[in-house]
Formats: C-alpha cells, sequence, structure tokens
C-alpha cells in the first residue's frame, strides 16, 4: 500500500467534468463491451493476460483520492490492483448472455478510492465459443479502451512497446488549455464562440427538475430504452447515406436533433456529442478516458429541410474533430445536465491470433448527460438506445422519445429532400388515438330549436319560478306569456326569420323575456351594454332590424342604426300598455335549428368587433353538453342558476339555457350584489342557488373577505373566461367548500365552452394552472402545428375546435370568417374553428389540454376577451397621438392590467385627455390602467413594438409629459435643480427625489434658493413638497412668511433620504 | 473515423504532487505590503469553502498577522457561493444587521451601504460606534463597478502608531461620543430605527446599549453614545485605532454639504455628529490629520469579479471610493463580539 505521500496527479478535464457530474447526479457511468470469441480460448490464459494487461496499463490500477479543499480527487497509481474475474453460465443466445453478464457487471458500485476497476466475466457457450465481457468505470476507461484490452487478453504478443500514460494524458490535456500554440488559442476561440452563441439547452415536455444539488442521490445507474430499427430501416439508412454522402453518425445526429427540435419547439440545439478524441499518434493503443463530449449546434430557423440539416451536422462535427482537444469542459457545460450523442462504432477486427471476434454490446457513458441516443454500429447493424436519468424521465416520457426518434428517421431516410417541420414524429396509431380516441364525444341532443323546447319546458312546469332578478321573479308561464305578447310585436314590426335585434336593457327579467321574444319571433338576438359608448353600440346594430329598450338608455343609443338607418326602437315603457293587449300564446314557429340564435360581439384586433352568430343548433347542442356534466337528469325539481357576469358576453350562457330548458330557475344577479361578498353571501342565504358560473378574477376577488366561502353555490361551481390558477383552487377547498368544482373552457366562436373537466380530476397534474379539460358532448380538439397535423403528447401547438359548437362565423364578414373557420382534414364536409390558444395535451393524461397562453395579441382582463390591437387603434384615434402601443401588465399578486404607451405629437397632451377621448371609443374593461408617455416605441429586431422591452420600463423611466416652468419662480428653482441633480430637462411637475435626488442634494438645494431668493424655508420643504411646482409654491409662500409646518411626510420622500443615510 | 494522417502531442510531461504536502492554496502579496495577504487556488477544481472550512485557525492567525486576506480566482459563482465560503471562515455568520438591506438570495448575505454613488465612503471599523461589533467582516464582488468603486483598506494598528501621540492619547483616553439626532422628516424617523412608537421602551434600549437618550422639540431625539476611540485588540493584545470618526464628524463632509447642513441646522441638531467622550468638540484640525494618516497608510486593490475579501475588523478599518454604475460588493459579517464596557480617563 502506498502511504499518504504517495504521488499524486491531477484528473484530465474529461475526468473532472465527469466526476462533477457523478457528484450532483448520483449516477455511477460506466464503460462496458461484449464480444463473442470464437477459438480455443482458455480461461487460464485469460487470466495471465489480464495480469499483463493491469501491469502495463496504469488506467487500471489507478485509483481516485479525495484531498481537503478539492472538489476532485487525484489520481494515485497502484503498482498493482487486482481485477474481478467471474466465469459466468451461458443463456440461450450470446446476445442474451452478454446482457446477462454486463447487467450483473453493473449491479454494484465500483469503489473507486480503492478498487477494483475492473471486471471481467466469461461465460461458455459451447466448446471453441465464449463471451467475453467487460465493465470498467468510465473514469478509467472508454470504449476504445475496452476494445485495446480485448486484443490485449487474447493476444499477449501484440504490446510491444510501452503504451501512453494516462497520467500524461491528463497533464497534457490539461495543458492544451492554456497553451499558447495557434491551434489551441483557434480551438479555444472556436469554443468560446460556439458557448457564447446562445445555446439553448432542452427540457423535454414531460421531464422532473434535477434532485437538490445538496442531497446527493444514492448510487444508481441509467436506465436504457432500445429504439427498434426494421430491417427496412437498417438498409434505408445506408442508402440514404450513400446519397447524402453522409456518413450514418451524421445522419443519426441529424435525426437526433430534429427529433429534439419536434419534441421542444427550440431552434437552435447544442447536444453533447461524443467524440474518441484519438487523432494523436500516441493515442492509439492507450487506454483511459480519451474520449470526451463536445456540445454541437445545429439551427433549425427558417424552416430547414431535413438534408440540410445532415450537412450541418456534417460540418459541425468535422470542425469538432479538429479542435475536439482545446475544449474546457468547465465552461462549456455549466447548466444542467445536458442532452447528449453518442455513435460508437466498433473498432475491433474481426480475426486476432487463433479467434474471431464479434462485438455484441458497446457503450462508455462520458458524462452527466440526462438523456442520451446511444447509437452503436456494430458489423453491419446498427443499434439504437435511449440512455437516460430514470429520475429525471419516465418510462413513458422515454417511449415516446423513441417513438418521435423512430418514427422521424425512417421518414427522414425515405424523403430527406423533406423540410424537418413536415416530417412525421408520431406512430399512425398514436396520431389515430389523439385525433379519434381522445375525441370520442358523440352524444344524442334534440334536433329542435331553442324556442321549441323552451315551450316544451313552460306547458310541463308553468308554475315553476324561472326566473329570479332581486326580489322581482317570474314563473315559466308569466315568462312564457311576456316573451310571446313582446314576439307579436316584434313579428308586427317586421322581425322576421334571420332577423337581428338589439336588446340594450338592464340586469333584470325583462333581459331574458326580451331575449326568448326575439327568438320566438324568428330573430337573432345581440345583447349590448348600456355602458358601451356610443359609437360602439352603432357598430353592434349596424345589422339590426330593431333594438329593445329602456327609456334610460334610450337617448345613449344611437339615432339611427340598422341597415339603410331604418332600425325601430321598441321602448319597453312605452309599448307596456299595447304589449298587454297582445295574445299570450305561442307564435307560429319560423326558424329552424339552422337559424340563428344569437350574435355575439368580441374585440377585433382591426378596431372593429365581430359578431359571432351562434344557431339554434349549436346553443342547444351546448345547452345538452352542460345538462350530461351536471347530470340535471338528477334534480327534476330543477336547479338555482345564478349568472353574476355581463349577458354581453357568452359567459351568463353557462347558466341561462341550461336552467331555463331544464326546469331549473335563473337567476339574474345584479351587478352590485354580485360584486359585494357581502351582499352576494346574503342573496345566497335568502335565495340560494345551486350552479354559479364565474370567472376566476371575480371569485378571487370575492374571496378576499370574510364571507368568502358563504358565497359559494350549493352544487357546481364553474369557472371559465381565464385561466384558472392552483392558489384560487386551493383557497375555494381550504373555505370548506361542499360544491363540486368545474373548469370550462370554450371561446364565442364554438359557443359557449367546448372543454371542461371536474377539478378534482386535476389535482394530481403537475401543470402551472388547472388544465382546461376534455371535449364536451360532440365537441373534437386538436392541438395541431402550423401544417395542421397533431404535435405529440406534451408539446405545445395551437388549438383547433370541431363539431357541433362551431359557429357559422362572423356576421356579415366573410373573410375574417374564413380565416378562423377553415376546413377540417380530418373529417370530411366540417369546419374546425382555429382558436388562436396555445395548449398542450398533459402527458399521461389521455387527452386532458391546459392551456397556455395566446399565439397572438389577445388578451383576457378579469374574463374580458380584448384584442390589443383595438385598443391601439382606438388610441391611434386620440387627437395629438402619434404612435401609441399596449401591453399587459401583471402584478406580483397576479393581476393583470392594460398600459397605453403612447408618443404624443405635442407636449401638451395630458393622460386625463387620452382617457377622456378612449373612454368615448371603447367600453370600460378595455380602458387601459395605465398611460404613460414615451419620445418613441422600442422596436423589436423585426421593426415590431417591443412588448417585453415595453412591460421592461420602470415607470419611472417612463416619462410624462414635459410641462415648462411658468412662474419666475419655478423658473428660478429650474435652475437650481438642473445644477444640483445634473440634469439638462426638468418639467414643472418632475418630483426631486424621482429624479435621483437624495437628501444632500436637498440640502444643496435649500441653502441655494435661501440665497437665491433671500428666503427662510425649511429642508423639510422639498421632502413635503416634493414636486417641482408644489416646491416653488412654498418659496413664494415663504417670501412673506415661513413655510406652513406639515405633520406628514410622503413615503416616497422618506425613502429618499433614508438611502443618502450611512 | 477521420482519415486525416494523426497528429503528435509533442513532449508529454507527468508532474507528480505529493499528496502529504500538497497545499491547494498559494499566498502572496500586493506590492509587498502586509495587507492585504492574497490567497489563489494552486490547482483547479479547488473548494475555497472545504479548505477553509479546514483551516479556519490557520486563516484567523494570517488575519491576526496582516489584518485581511483577499481570496482571488477561486471560480466563485455568487451570493450563495460566497456564503459558504464566509460561513467556513467564520465560527457564526451574523443575520440580524439593521444598517445594511439584506441581500435577497441568502440568508445572511447583505448588499453593501447604498450611499450615492459619486460620494466616497470614508474609512470606518463596522459597528464601532456600537457596543457590540463583527470580529470578521467579508466582502464579496458580484458585479465590479465600470469605474472607481475600490475598497481602500488601512491597518489600524499602524494608523494608531502614526497618529500624533497627543491626538492618540486624547482618542484613547476619552474615547468618543457618537450622537444622532431624529428629527420629523429627516433621515430615518426613531419610530421605525427602534421598531416602537413607545417612548418608554426607547429609552429601555437605550439604556440597555449604554446609549443616553434625550427627547426634544415636538417629537425629536437625541441619543449619544460613548465609544472607544483605540481598543485593545483581544486577541493580539495590540492597540488599533478602532471607531468610525471620519463617517460621523460633519467636517467630513464634503464642503457643498457640510455648508448646506450647517447652514440649516445647529452643531447640536446635526443628524449625525461626533465629539470627543466628554463632549467636546473634535477640532477640525485633528480631523484632518486623521485624514491624512489614513489615507497614506491605506492599500487600494482592483476588485475583480468573485473577489472575496476577509478583514480582521478590529485591525482593520475600509472605506468606499465613488464610483460609475453598476457595481455590488455584498457583505457579510461573522464572529460578533461584545465586549465589556470600557473605561474613560475624563
Amino acid at each position: 500500500m502506498e502511504t499518504a505521500s504517495a504521488a499524486a496527479y491531477f484528473l484530465s478535464p474529461q475526468q473532472a467534468q465527469l466526476w462533477l457530474a457523478q457528484q450532483t447526479t448520483g449516477l455511477e457511468p460506466l464503460a462496458q463491451i461484449a464480444v463473442l470469441v470464437e477459438g480455443p480460448l482458455a480461461f487460464d490464459a485469460v487470466l495471465q493476460s489480464l495480469d499483463a494487461v493491469i501491469a502495463r496499463h496504469e488506467s487500471l490500477r489507478t485509483v481516485f483520492r479525495r484531498s481537503a479543499g478539492m472538489k476532485t480527487p487525484f489520481q494515485v497509481v497502484q503498482p498493482s490492483l487486482p481485477a474481478v474475474v467471474e466465469q459466468r453460465p451461458a443463456l440461450a443466445s450470446p446476445l442474451q448472455t452478454a446482457q446477462s453478464v454486463l447487467n450483473a457487471q453493473a449491479s454494484a458500485p465500483f469503489d473507486l478510492e480503492t478498487g477494483p476497476l475492473l471486471r471481467l466475466g466469461v461465460a461458455q457457450l459451447a466448446a471453441g465459443q465464449h463471451v467475453l465481457a467487460l465493465t470498467a468505470p468510465a473514469l478509467a476507461a472508454d470504449a476504445a479502451s475496452l476494445e485495446r484490452i480485448v486484443v490485449e487478453l487474447l493476444t499477449p504478443a501484440i504490446a510491444a512497446e510501452e503504451p501512453l500514460r494516462y497520467v500524461q494524458f491528463a497533464q497534457w490535456q490539461s495543458e492544451l488549455l492554456t497553451s499558447d500554440d495557434e491551434a489551441a488559442e483557434q480551438g479555444r476561440a472556436l469554443w468560446q464562440q460556439r458557448a457564447a452563441s446562445g445555446e439553448q439547452w432542452l427540457k423535454l415536455p414531460e421531464e422532473l427538475p434535477a434532485p437538490a444539488s445538496d442531497a446527493p442521490p444514492a448510487h444508481r445507474h441509467y436506465a436504457l430504452q432500445p429504439v427498434l430499427l426494421a430491417p427496412a430501416t437498417q438498409q434505408a439508412m445506408k442508402s440514404a447515406a450513400l446519397a447524402l454522402q453522409a456518413t450514418p453518425e451524421q445522419l443519426l445526429l441529424a435525426v437526433w436533433q430534429a427529433a429534439l427540435h419536434r419534441l421542444t419547439g427550440k431552434t437552435q440545439l447544442a447536444t453533447g456529442v461524443v467524440m474518441p478524441n484519438r487523432e494523436y499518434d500516441e493515442l492509439t493503443e492507450a487506454v483511459g478516458l480519451i474520449s470526451r463530449q463536445v456540445p454541437l449546434h445545429l439551427r433549425f430557423d427558417g424552416n430547414p429541410r431535413f438534408d440540410e440539416i445532415v450537412g450541418q451536422a456534417r460540418t459541425a462535427l468535422a470542425e469538432a474533430t479538429g479542435l475536439q482537444e482545446y475544449l474546457n469542459p468547465e465552461t462549456s457545460f455549466t447548466q444542467d445536465a445536458a442532452v447528449g450523442f453518442c455513435y460508437q462504432a466498433s473498432q475491433l477486427p474481426a480475426q486476432v491470433a487463433h479467434f474471431s471476434l464479434q462485438t455484441l454490446a458497446l457503450s462508455a457513458q462520458v458524462a452527466g448527460a440526462k438523456l442520451q441516443l446511444n447509437a452503436c454500429e456494430l458489423a453491419a447493424e446498427r443499434t439504437l438506445a435511449l440512455q437516460y436519468d430514470p429520475t429525471r424521465y419516465s418510462e413513458r416520457a422515454i417511449a415516446q422519445v423513441a417513438e418521435v426518434v423512430q418514427t422521424l428517421l425512417a421518414a427522414a431516410l425515405a424523403q430527406p429532400q423533406q423540410l424537418v417541420a413536415r416530417l412525421p414524429v408520431l406512430s399512425p396509431a398514436t396520431r389515430e388515438r389523439m385525433l379519434t380516441t381522445w375525441n370520442q364525444t358523440a352524444a344524442p341532443y334534440p334536433q329542435q330549436t331553442v324556442t321549441a323546447l323552451f315551450e316544451q319546458q313552460a306547458h310541463a312546469t308553468p308554475h315553476r319560478p324561472a326566473v329570479r332578478c332581486g326580489e322581482e321573479a317570474l314563473s315559466y308561464a308569466q315568462l312564457n306569456e311576456q316573451a310571446n305578447q313582446l314576439a307579436h310585436a316584434l313579428r308586427a314590426a317586421g322581425v322576421a326569420e334571420g332577423s337581428v335585434v338589439g336588446l340594450c336593457l338592464d340586469r333584470s327579467t325583462r333581459v331574458i323575456v326580451a331575449m326568448l321574444a326575439v327568438l320566438k319571433a324568428g330573430g337573432a338576438y345581440v345583447v349590448l351594454s348600456p355602458d358601451h359608448p356610443t359609437a360602439r353600440l352603432a357598430q353592434q346594430l349596424q345589422p339590426a332590424t330593431a333594438v329593445i329598450t329602456e327609456r334610460q338608455f334610450a337617448a345613449h343609443l344611437p339615432q339611427t342604426f340598422g341597415p339603410a338607418g331604418t332600425g325601430l326602437s321598441v321602448v319597453l315603457e312605452d309599448a307596456a300598455q299595447s304589449l298587454a293587449a297582445l295574445p299570450i300564446s305561442n307564435p307560429e314557429p319560423v326558424t329552424t335549428p339552422e337559424g340563428l340564435a344569437y350574435v355575439l360581439y368580441t374585440s377585433g384586433s382591426t378596431g372593429q368587433p365581430k359578431g359571432v352568430a351562434v344557431r339554434h343548433r349549436n346553443l342547444v347542442n351546448y345547452t345538452w353538453a352542460i345538462r350530461e356534466l351536471l347530470q340535471l337528469a338528477q334534480y327534476p325539481d330543477g336547479l338555482h342558476f345564478a349568472s353574476v357576469s355581463t349577458l354581453g358576453a357568452d359567459l351568463g350562457n353557462t347558466a341561462i339555457f341550461p336552467a331555463l330548458l331544464s326546469g331549473g330557475c335563473l337567476h339574474v344577479v345584479p351587478y352590485d350584489i354580485a360584486t359585494d361578498s357581502a351582499q352576494l353571501a346574503a342573496y345566497q342565504r335568502r335565495h340560494p342557488y345551486d350552479v354559479l358560473k364565474i370567472v376566476p378574477s371575480h371569485l378571487a376577488a370575492l374571496f378576499r373577505s370574510q364571507e368568502a366561502a358563504q358565497v359559494l353555490p350549493r352544487r357546481y361551481l364553474i369557472t371559465g373566461g381565464e385561466l384558472l390558477q392552483r392558489a384560487l383552487v386551493d383557497e375555494i377547498l381550504a373555505s370548506g367548500a361542499t360544491c363540486q368544482l368545474i373548469n370550462h373552457y370554450g371561446p364565442t366562436e364554438t359557443t359557449v365552452g367546448s372543454l371542461a373537466v371536474p377539478v378534482d380530476q386535476t389535482l394530481a397534474i403537475a401543470t402551472a394552472g388547472v388544465p382546461i379539460g376534455r371535449p364536451l358532448a360532440n365537441t373534437r380538439g386538436y392541438i395541431l402545428d402550423a401544417y395542421l397535423e397533431p404535435v405529440p403528447e406534451g408539446v405545445a401547438g395551437e388549438l383547433y375546435l370541431a363539431g357541433d359548437g362551431v359557429t357559422a362565423g362572423y356576421l356579415g364578414q366573410p373573410q375574417l370568417t374564413a380565416e378562423r373557420f377553415v376546413p377540417n382534414p380530418f373529417v370530411a364536409v366540417a369546419t374546425m374553428y382555429r382558436t388562436g390558444d396555445m395548449a398542450r395535451f398533459v402527458p399521461g393524461t389521455e387527452g386532458m389540454v391546459e392551456f397556455l397562453g395566446r399565439s397572438d395579441d389577445q388578451v383576457k382582463v378579469r374574463g374580458y376577451r380584448i384584442e390589443l390591437g383595438e385598443v391601439e387603434s382606438a388610441l391611434l384615434h386620440v387627437p395629438g397621438v402619434k404612435d401609441a402601443a399596449v401591453a399587459v401588465r401583471t402584478s406580483a399578486t397576479g393581476e393583470k392590467s392594460i398600459a397605453a404607451y403612447t408618443v404624443p405629437s405635442q407636449y401638451a397632451l395630458t393622460r386625463d385627455q387620452v382617457l377622456e377621448s378612449l373612454r368615448q371609443q371603447l367600453p370600460d374593461a378595455m380602458i387601459p390602467a395605465e398611460i404613460f408617455f414615451l419620445e418613441k416605441l422600442p422596436l423589436t429586431a423585426n421593426g415590431k413594438v417591443d412588448r417585453k422591452a415595453l412591460l421592461a420600463l420602470e415607470p419611472a423611466v417612463l416619462e410624462r409629459a414635459f410641462l415648462e416652468a411658468a412662474t419666475p419662480t419655478e423658473q428660478a428653482v429650474v435652475a437650481i435643480w438642473q445644477q444640483v441633480l445634473g440634469r439638462p430637462r426638468i418639467s414643472a411637475d418632475d418630483n426631486f427625489f424621482a429624479l435621483g435626488g437624495h437628501s444632500l442634494m436637498a440640502t444643496q438645494v435649500v441653502s441655494r434658493v435661501r440665497q437665491h431668493f433671500n428666503v427662510e424655508i425649511a429642508l423639510r420643504a422639498l421632502f413635503e413638497a416634493p414636486v417641482l411646482q408644489q416646491f416653488a409654491a412654498l418659496v413664494d409662500a415663504s417670501t412673506v412668511a415661513v413655510a406652513p409646518q406639515h405633520q406628514t411626510i410622503g413615503r416616497a420622500s422618506r425613502e429618499a433620504y433614508r438611502t443618502s443615510s450611512k | 473515423m477521420s482519415t486525416l494522417p494523426k497528429k503528435s502531442m509533442g513532449p508529454i510531461r507527468r508532474q507528480a504532487v505529493n499528496l502529504a504536502t500538497f497545499n491547494p492554496v498559494r499566498e502572496s502579496l500586493l506590492q509587498d505590503r502586509p495587507l492585504p495577504l492574497i490567497m489563489e487556488p494552486a490547482a483547479d477544481q479547488v473548494d475555497l469553502a472545504d479548505w477553509a472550512r479546514n483551516n479556519r485557525e490557520y486563516i484567523e492567525q494570517k488575519l491576526y498577522k496582516h489584518g485581511g486576506i483577499l481570496f482571488r480566482n477561486f471560480n466563485l459563482q455568487g451570493a450563495p457561493d460566497f456564503e459558504r465560503v464566509a460561513s467556513s471562515i467564520c465560527s457564526e455568520l451574523y443575520a440580524e444587521y439593521g444598517d445594511l438591506p439584506r441581500e435577497g438570495v441568502a440568508g445572511k448575505v447583505y448588499t453593501s451601504t447604498p450611499y450615492p454613488e459619486d460620494k466616497k465612503i470614508l474609512y470606518h471599523n463596522e459597528g464601532s460606534h456600537m457596543s457590540y461589533w463583527a470580529a470578521k467582516i467579508n466582502f464579496f464582488c458580484v458585479t465590479v463597478a465600470k469605474e472607481g468603486g475600490a475598497t481602500p483598506i488601512v491597518d489600524c494598528r499602524t494608523v494608531y502608531q502614526n497618529l500624533d501621540p497627543v491626538v492618540a492619547d486624547k482618542f484613547e483616553r476619552l474615547g468618543l461620543l457618537y450622537t444622532r439626532n431624529f428629527s420629523q422628516g429627516l433621515d430615518v424617523s426613531w419610530e421605525r430605527f427602534f421598531g416602537t412608537e413607545d417612548r418608554a421602551v426607547v429609552e429601555e434600549s437605550c439604556r440597555k446599549a449604554g446609549m443616553t437618550c434625550e427627547w426634544h422639540g415636538a417629537n425629536d431625539l437625541r441619543v449619544s453614545q460613548r465609544c472607544q476611540g483605540v481598543l485593545v485588540h483581544p486577541k493580539t493584545g495590540e492597540k488599533t485605532f478602532f471607531n468610525q470618526v471620519q463617517l460621523h464628524h460633519v467636517h467630513c463632509l464634503d464642503p457643498e454639504t457640510r455648508d448646506s447642513l450647517l447652514a440649516i441646522f445647529k452643531r447640536e441638531d446635526l443628524p449625525r455628529h461626533v465629539y470627543y467622550g466628554d463632549g467636546s468638540p473634535i477640532e477640525d484640525s485633528v480631523m484632518d490629520h486623521i485624514g491624512e494618516v489614513y489615507e497614506k497608510y491605506s492599500v487600494r486593490f482592483q476588485w475583480q469579479k468573485g473577489d472575496l475579501v476577509s478583514l480582521d475588523n478590529m485591525l482593520v478599518a475600509h472605506a468606499r471610493d465613488s464610483y460609475t454604475p453598476p457595481r455590488k460588493i455584498v457583505v457579510a459579517l461573522g464572529d460578533m463580539i461584545h465586549p465589556a464596557p470600557p473605561v474613560f480617563v475624563n
């Protein structure tokens, strides 16, 4: 045994990288080989050769000693070190035997401090036929080393001259990293440039975080998942390689990176590629960890063809081969463990001495890659396997990667000129499962109109309460009769099938009467929000035949509207008497299920709102889907549904028709009650409701009070309209809620809702927000790429919706309709709606959808769907605004608000002027919460407004409109501030401390002001009046008297002073 | 499988290391001056935190001798690395330092004083105006200033030995009286500083900390504390000029600020000021003399990203030059000591 003073050597850079990776992952990297040996093999002779081999190669007797103060151990070469040698039983085939011996050799960890460091196994298959297997820690040997050992074991005489000692190689390799010779400098420059080129480390769709670094996990091994290659693929690889003038290594690297690109969406990929690193004569026969991993980058931007990627792989590999020895792993692999690629071509000769050899297995793990594609070239065959860290990936996740590699490889070999983006990555079975199996939603629903169904319900339950608003309630019979009278009037006024009728009414039972009346008359209603600007109401009434309103809103409505300005206004108070005289019987039906039921306006990016035209059939289908979701058949007496949101958006429709077409009671809760927890809780006690549909941010606001739990419904709480945050769910559950929580998703264009999920089914799913669920009855959801092909599970794509909810499109806007309602490529003669929502299927959930955000500028603020383009368009209409952009700011508490960034054409423009002008154009929900003035808008490289840059602007940086100093005092104070603050431009409404002033500067300002004006003014005056105009006013006041004493000081001022204290 | 002709590795050496004598840390001096001692890694992959933990006493001995150590090139990546090393150098890091803003990431690391960047912070021993202080102070450079921003350091034994003996003796004999005025609207309010609105509680904490306090005006508070001007180092027994007279004396402010303050406040109402321990004023000429001695014996080294400086706070005073942002130096104090109250001869 050596003593503590024995000679020790530093690790090579690749050993250090491997050691550090091993410390953090706990994975033990190994090198393994198994060879089928045919010929007169004598076990004793092998043992003898083994001693000689170990004596010859220092790596096989070099142990690793830790030393205090060092992150890595030292290599200590021992005079001798035994190997572990075992004779093992043979199994059915050479390959099985090889696998079993290798597995046994890997089962226990190596003791790197003491050895042994080599395990040799021999299994006799038959006389003259053996499997020879070797396993060593990857710190001690690479693949080529093991092959060299096999050759030397079988032909001892081959070893003639003294091989290179590994510790010499280690030192040489380290010195290269600091060497000043030209090649070294060139090499280092290349790798530095690569490291700086913004490489993207990959995270796969289903990947777990690395375990905490301070708790090194127990001894573990990489897991392996074979990727099966059909004989035809093996053959195709050869011919494709020939045709593309590429090596199989280049081809497979291209395939691997293409697969990673398709799985992650990243366009610039770095993969750690294992290189043999034996470009030097002295290294040919050396044993030890010579090979290393280098990061290679392929680029997928610009929609490349597969053969172009092969070309990139060829160039990158060639470049790296020449300069690999200059890579410093410490500066190139600092991030999370890389994704790797390793192509091992067995170099073992087919014949040595009296033996013929065939490599059965060959692998060597080089650095701590969390996932690596291992390709092994053995004789004529190639095998592929995914080697992975089992704590980072599930077997299912890896099976998906294997399928993508397999499918993409076969397709790329068949069509190398195809765009990478268009190569299939899903097996036909997987594709079918995503398109069809997850969309099996067929369910029957009545082929009747809403009107007919409501009339049947009114006939069946005439005395039940149908609708309630506050203390006012109507029975089914009353509701039906009042609607009939109004319908008869509308018919008489010319409302016919297909007519559009506006409803501009307060939240009351009247709205529901009017809705039904319009439907009965054969028309389609448009619910108008009375608080919208007149200009906007005029846009929405443009196609209308009539509007039903109340006296209070009559003056607010446009004077003329409708086609050719012929629209008719029905003011309910004025018409009351004549209505009462009309028949209460159901009017003769004139509509079919294909007829329009309502038109709902949503924000339009061009500045023009879009009217979504919804058919009776769409609405009946949705209503029946909700009946199914809520299992309303269980409640023959009908449930009470509360509607707390504006009827001008379709959120409310989750309550209205499921209530009225199931014998339930609809509660139209007045706005002031719906927004006050105490009042809503009182309402719930007085008129209990069973079902509540609400926007999460509205609910979150209600939950900030004591009464939180008391506003909850008795049976079902349905959230929709925006992302449901986990935190809110936790709050609801913690409040002791007994109702079932359901998350609901759907654009207006596919009728209220398309996906839903009971939240308790999502609690075990690890997503940021609550998933939006699975398609409702007769709805199909697809998550597609730009070529309308399904993306793999877990990968983000755009959500498309098809089925019976798909509406008739945008009223009177065929071009817009054609853009968003596109032919469904998966079903003959059908349309699907392109939502613009990004989504993914949550892995392992068989089709549960997670919402990931918008693909465009549409945002949701407090549940309202807003096109930022529409707000921008309105801003540009504000007099004095030259340019404008809008962005959504998210507060620390997750609340969203719209911020407007305007470039004024004149300095005099004020925030209030902008707001006033916007209020004439936009509904309240679309009015920006903040208005900022900028000199110009930041642009991205390709000339678009850079919203991220806008959001990154600190409020303090955003310059307000400049206000010129007006009085002589203000002008003099400006001059003093300019000197003290060192700023050229100071506006009369600037705050001293916001401009960087601190208390020491304040003392200077005050003493200069005293001198200049010859007045008594206290230092605190500046803290009390930090805005220039106010401060100047105090100066003016102090010419006749001392500044008044104020009791309080603004927080900003205190902060400002504090920064100057010691 | 390259078809290129193979390259040759050229001359190859193998240099062994003797594990029994291997020291991962190499020491040197800056311009041959004793302060600071520079420690650098002697090899790749040195683990400074681990080394310091195993060599704490050795580091302490070096600190007693040199006053400060600059650890350089140890590849420390940020505040968490810094905290690991600092807690290896110190037996215990101090977690409750009210004077400095806490650095977000790590637990016991503070951002250095947020004083205006265009002003110099003069020489001081951290906490020497209080009744207890840190034996060690550690600085770590996260971001090097664009320009300026050095942390000058000076050995306070040398300062003591080179002061005019009359001045040194007066400081030693009388100590210093630090005063602070909390007047409404300026500086931190007394309520916030003491964390209470109860005057009795303030009086009690002052008493405990050995401070006197007096109320005046509407709601203004003046506190004074008598502290040593010269300290006998508890471990080495050497005399050291241990105070922060420069930080508190109004004469040390830049002329413009000083004149502004003096135009506004009477001397006894200045937000901060310092007197001889008996309450007599420290002459401006004495302050000038002290400033000259500090500057004459101070050492400036250029910060490099990842530098860690560990000082014996009682042996070495530090300052900060003005700078052009950005600059980020974080601080960790360690090994607090609570000495017996000093005795003065008036």
